[in-house]
């Protein structure tokens, strides 16, 4: 540390020439002037001294008759006195050391962790609603009352803490998380839908049903109480696959007037500078018209921390609304793709066969398609045993 | 085994050295002669010179003198 206390006061370097040099330097030493950095020359002996000295040097040095060259100077001193006449750098550093002091006492970032099906952005924009945010001053945290108010705010937390380390706010969240059912707990398999029994394939249980009988929803298809001949009963978890022939009705109509929105190619650009989450626009006006918007953000990081000033671009495409007119056969096959759509996103359905009938009035067709289908019916629902008797 | 070892001269210098690389001298009156090989101070009772190789007066106040370098040997008059 003495090198920066030298280096805050400033000190010159000094090339003492004569005979008796060493006699400038004792008597620089009682005279109670610091002395560093003694080194012996060629013809001169070279030595450090504040700044502040140097003054006295001048009537020291009569009395020991030697000759004082200055080789350097260094510090802080000598720095300003060099850029004297260029007060802009010195205001801006200035204003870089206040800027610097008084953004410090602000959140810069937020930071979550822990968190697993609740998204980052929920959590942020909880803390949000708290008053947690990029910009709030870090005096204003409260730790210990932010995650209860946090725990208060979202529901889907058992736990949180809250910790502000410098600038950056760091939230650790533990989620609720359903408690896994009991894989064992005994069972009966019920009908989901109704229909006729095509197939039954049960790995665990008693079938209460037979290919070829009727099911209507929520009839037993297997129990999961298990007589066996000796008079007991075993209660066991129902398994397996009950095929069931359903028919199934998807309507979907269509207009023959229809209305397409396209990018007409025209694209404008919005810039906002975000500064503590507040918003500076770079533009004047607004966007006129329909449109559809991408946003981009350029975000100086590094490592995870980044700065809490960003750039947000906004690219407007602007859009136009195509009219256009289906014919009776376009109509219909776009209802038919529409319906195939909804099918193929139905798990564990497949189509036997199916039957359209088609209504057109003047504004468009009604498509009503009949499907028969076989799917697996059955649904698990817990056993629930009463003890009391 | 400590390698600072302190010798008191006549109760008016003290001479501190670590290992044979810094030394530390108090109660000195100055500096007689300076070389980088050799450097002689001046005692209340005498002088002491130093020996040794790329000498260096680090500081010199008027509390005490510090010299770094190989130093070889260091000689009294008393």
């Amino acid at each position: 540390m003495l090198w920066l206390y030298r280096f805050f006061c400033g000190y010159i370097t000094i090339a003492i020439k004569g005979n008796y040099s060493e006699r400038l330097i004792n008597t620089l030493a009682k005279s109670g002037i610091s002395v560093w950095h003694i080194k012996r020359k060629k013809n001169y002996i070279q030595a450090s001294i504040f700044a502040h000295d140097f003054k006295r040097l001048a009537s020291l040095k009569g009395k020991s008759g030697v000759k004082i060259h200055i080789l350097s100077k260094t510090g802080l001193p000598f720095v300003i006195n060099k850029y004297k006449h260029r007060p802009g750098l010195f205001a801006g550093a200035a204003l870089f050391i206040v800027l610097i002091f008084v953004l410090s006492s602000y959140v810069w970032n937020i930071k979550v962790e822990g968190n697993k099906a609740v998204s980052e952005q929920t959590v942020i924009e909880a803390c949000k609603r708290i008053g947690i945010k990029e910009g709030t001053k870090t005096k204003d945290v409260d730790p210990q009352n932010a995650r209860v108010e946090l725990l208060l705010e979202m529901k889907g937390l058992t736990w949180a803490s809250i910790n502000v380390e410098g600038s950056c706010v760091t939230v650790n969240v533990r989620e609720y998380e359903e408690k896994q059912k009991d894989d064992d707990a005994p069972c009966n398999l019920k009908s989901a839908v109704s229909g006729v029994v095509i197939s039954t394939k049960v790995t665990k249980g008693d079938v209460c049903v037979k290919p070829g009988d009727t099911v209507t929803k929520d009839q037993l298809l297997v129990s999961g109480a298990v007589a066996h001949a000796d008079g007991t009963t075993q209660f066991v978890k129902s398994q397996g696959e009950i095929i069931v022939e359903t028919t199934r009705t998807f309507v979907q109509k269509i207009n023959f007037e229809q209305e397409q929105c396209i990018r007409n190619g025209k694209v404008k650009t919005l810039s906002v500078i975000n500064f503590f989450g507040h918003k500076i626009p770079l533009f004047l006006g607004e966007i006129k018209g329909d449109y559809e918007k991408e946003n981009k953000i350029c975000k100086l990081s590094a490592g995870a921390n980044y700065a809490p000033i960003y750039l947000e671009k906004a690219n407007f495409y602007m859009i136009k609304t195509d009219r256009y007119r289906l014919s009776v056969e376009q109509a219909i096959e776009k209802a038919q793709k529409s319906i195939e759509n909804e099918v193929l996103s139905i798990d564990g359905f497949s189509v036997v066969s199916h039957k359209d009938e088609i209504l057109q009035n003047e504004d468009g067709i009604e498509l009503k398609r009949e499907y028969i289908c076989r799917e697996n019916a059955a649904k698990s629902e817990i056993l629930l045993i009463d003890t009391f008797n | 085994m400590s390698n600072k070892n302190k010798m008191y001269i006549g109760m008016d210098l003290m001479i501190e050295i670590v290992s044979n690389r810094e030394m530390t001298v108090d109660g000195c009156k100055g500096v007689a002669e300076y070389d980088e090989n050799y450097i002689k101070l001046n005692a209340k009772k005498g002088t002491v010179t130093v020996f040794g190789v790329n000498l260096e007066i680090k500081s010199f106040t008027e509390a005490a003198l510090f010299i770094v370098g190989k130093i070889e040997r260091i000689e009294f008059c008393m």
